[in-house]
């Protein structure tokens, strides 16, 4: 599936966007580079390492390779020594690692994992997302929280749960020991030794569907960019999550909304400006909530321009009577 | 497929096959939250010492066999444990791909019961219902999947045996209600048109109860004599549902009626309607303090309350 979205990282000011075929970096001015990349990765490891700074690791074949960005826009693909493989055996048995965790898990077909690392003091600190292709739609997976402890090495799982997520750039993040993830096109949070998620249930319109989602660093509130399916646009609110994670969600979710974003994008030159209600589909939010990637299009002289785009996020508290 | 259960007065979990639990609020009816939970087999336990609620413990099969406990007061949490002890000695612990019941405690016995995940004849293993009596586990009710649903009914020093008769219909675990007194703990069984009433030890057959149609058994319970004024046998009380079509809109009706082993019907009232269709087998229980109807259906969910005399 040429062209298929694999994830969006964001290493300082530049936005690195890996897809089957090419890597698109995207740079301060808005511009984007194309590099080209051979062969398909079976496992795409997303690795926060600072507020600024995340690491990409893609496994094609049995090696694992670092993608870096330069200053210049284009990209270094370097050979590491860190570990991974992937396989599925004759009892369909899927076997996976990343480092020294493995794991193995009954699995009749999915051959893709997307890994997610964060560098938490506590455990779990690896989730997985297994499925059987990138999907730009909504689709089965299997979500793991992987345990890499000493007690843990014999059985590093701590908890699968079965979601209806995106596969291609998936819409999970994990910060100040919080997981939220997007399923069924809604959000869900939870504490991540919990090991379960809890749904936020009245917060969006029933026509809209969650199609990024931010923790902050604490892991207290929520940035996520909502898109309507009848052609409302799209809205990017900061949603305070605490009470769900005490269990005692709010009478009116909607009270739960601290701020809402406008969009100030950056547009590549010599592209349409997108209609900003009906051509702009939301990737990711930057993990200090500042920035959205999102795919976008326009016509012009009657040709379809479709480009990644890096919006900045100005954030306008909601201000409530009687609060 | 779902699963309600009451671990809480005032409380009640439904959890569906692919892991979404949700928490009820009976009185008022209202969602108090949904989670996403990983796929498990649940364990009901009926403790002795609570009868207005049940522990909902879940048995994962994910790489490693493990118990856990869920508590529903705040987040959601599944507190792993090694077996569920039980007053007395009894135990049941995963163990060799299934369960293993310790009547006897940690010291092991010819009479313990070894219940498989998978069994070429019994198919695999679905839920278990615990029975906890004045005396320590009383009984352990286990329902089975192969091409048809089968009930397994374990005690101390007997062999295990399949729920008598059971039709091609099968049985599922929310139409499993328990009574419990001193010696013995009343059955309610339901196969989809009927229900039947047992007592335990052993599978003796008290009473069986199938409906005039249009009327179909939504859910059931075992009611002790006594427990009703003029009521001096056992009985069940059956919620009885029926669909009909008024000003060409489909409205569900719900009633409860309560017949005793003479099949004698000592009450009957209406408990409310609601405007939708019903399903055929609608996924419906009764608390265990009996003074909530909970129904979910294809087209509506709603919480009854129930009369109490």
């Amino acid at each position: 599936m040429v062209g298929a979205l694999l994830d969006v990282v964001f290493q300082e000011s530049i936005v690195l966007i890996p897809q089957i075929g090419k890597i698109v970096s995207i740079g301060p001015d808005g511009e984007g580079r194309i590099s080209p990349l051979e062969d398909s990765p079976s496992m795409v490891i997303r690795e926060k390492q600072t507020s600024t700074y995340e690491a990409l690791l893609l496994l094609i074949g049995n090696t694992l390779y670092e993608v870096k960005s330069k200053p210049d826009g284009s990209v270094l693909l370097n050979e590491t020594d860190s570990s991974a493989h992937i396989q599925t055996d004759t009892h369909m048995d899927m076997r996976f690692g990343f480092e020294h965790i493995s794991a193995s898990i009954a699995s009749p077909e999915r051959v893709h994992a997307h890994i997610l690392r964060v560098p938490d003091p506590s455990e779990p600190r690896t989730f997985c997302l297994l499925f059987d292709s990138y999907n730009p739609k909504p689709t089965k997976a299997r979500l793991l929280f992987l345990s890499a402890s000493a007690e843990a090495t014999d059985n590093p799982l701590r908890a699968n749960l079965e979601v209806w997520t995106r596969t291609g750039c998936p819409p999970i993040d994990v910060q100040g020991g919080v997981i939220a993830v997007v399923h069924k096109n809604s959000i869900w949070v939870g504490p991540k030794e919990s090991g379960v998620l809890i749904h936020l249930e009245g917060l969006l319109e029933e026509h809209e569907s969650a199609e990024a989602i931010a923790l902050d660093e604490e892991g207290k509130t929520l940035a996520c960019a909502l898109l309507s399916r009848r052609g409302e646009g799209m809205r990017i609110l900061r949603v305070d999550i605490q009470p769900w994670l005490k269990g005692y969600p709010p009478r009116d979710p909607k009270r739960a909304v601290l701020a809402v974003a406008e969009l100030n994008p950056r547009l590549p030159s010599g592209v349409p400006e997108p209609d900003l209600k009906r051509d702009v589909r939301p990737y990711r939010i930057s993990p200090q909530l500042d920035r959205l990637v999102a795919k976008a299009s326009g016509i012009r002289e009657g040709r379809i321009f479709e480009y990644f785009m890096v919006a900045n996020l100005e954030w306008k508290q909601i201000r409530r009577g009687g609060d | 497929m779902m699963d309600i259960f009451f671990p809480e007065q005032g409380l009640c979990v439904t959890m569906r096959g692919s892991g979404e639990l949700s928490v009820w609020e009976l009185t008022n009816g209202t969602l108090r939250a949904t989670y996403q939970v990983p796929r498990v087999i649940t364990i009901r336990v009926h403790r002795w010492g609570n009868t207005n609620a049940e522990e909902l413990w879940f048995l994962s099969n994910e790489t490693n066999l493990s118990l856990s406990r869920a508590h529903i007061e705040g987040f959601l949490s599944l507190a792993t444990k090694k077996e569920i002890v039980f007053s007395g000695e009894a135990r049941i612990v995963p163990a060799q791909d299934g369960l293993r019941i310790l009547w006897g405690g940690r010291q092991r016995d010819k009479g313990d019961h070894h219940v498989p995940l998978s069994d070429p004849y019994t198919g695999r293993l679905e839920r278990v219902v615990a029975i906890e009596g004045s005396n320590g586990l009383q009984a352990v009710l286990v329902l089975r999947s192969w091409y048809r649903q089968c009930l397994m009914l374990y005690e101390r020093d007997e062999p295990p045996v399949p729920f008598p008769e059971v039709g091609a219909n099968g049985v599922e675990i929310n139409g499993v209600e328990i009574a419990r007194r001193e010696q013995d703990v009343l059955v309610s069984i339901i196969e989809k048109r009927e229900v039947r009433l047992f007592i335990l030890p052993g599978w003796k057959s008290l009473l069986k109860f199938k409906p005039e149609p249009p009327s179909i058994i939504c859910a059931a319970f075992p009611v002790p004599a006594g427990a009703w004024r003029e009521m001096q046998k056992d009985g069940i009380g059956v919620i009885l549902a029926r669909s009909e079509k008024k000003e060409g809109k489909p409205r569900a009706y719900f009633a409860l009626r309560i017949v005793d082993s003479d099949e004698r019907t000592v009450l009957e009232k209406q408990i409310g309607s609601v405007d939708a269709s019903l399903d055929p087998q609608p996924y419906a229980r009764v608390s265990p303090d009996r003074r909530f109807l909970v129904v979910e259906s294809t087209y509506f969910r709603q919480v009854f309350q129930l009369p109490s005399e």
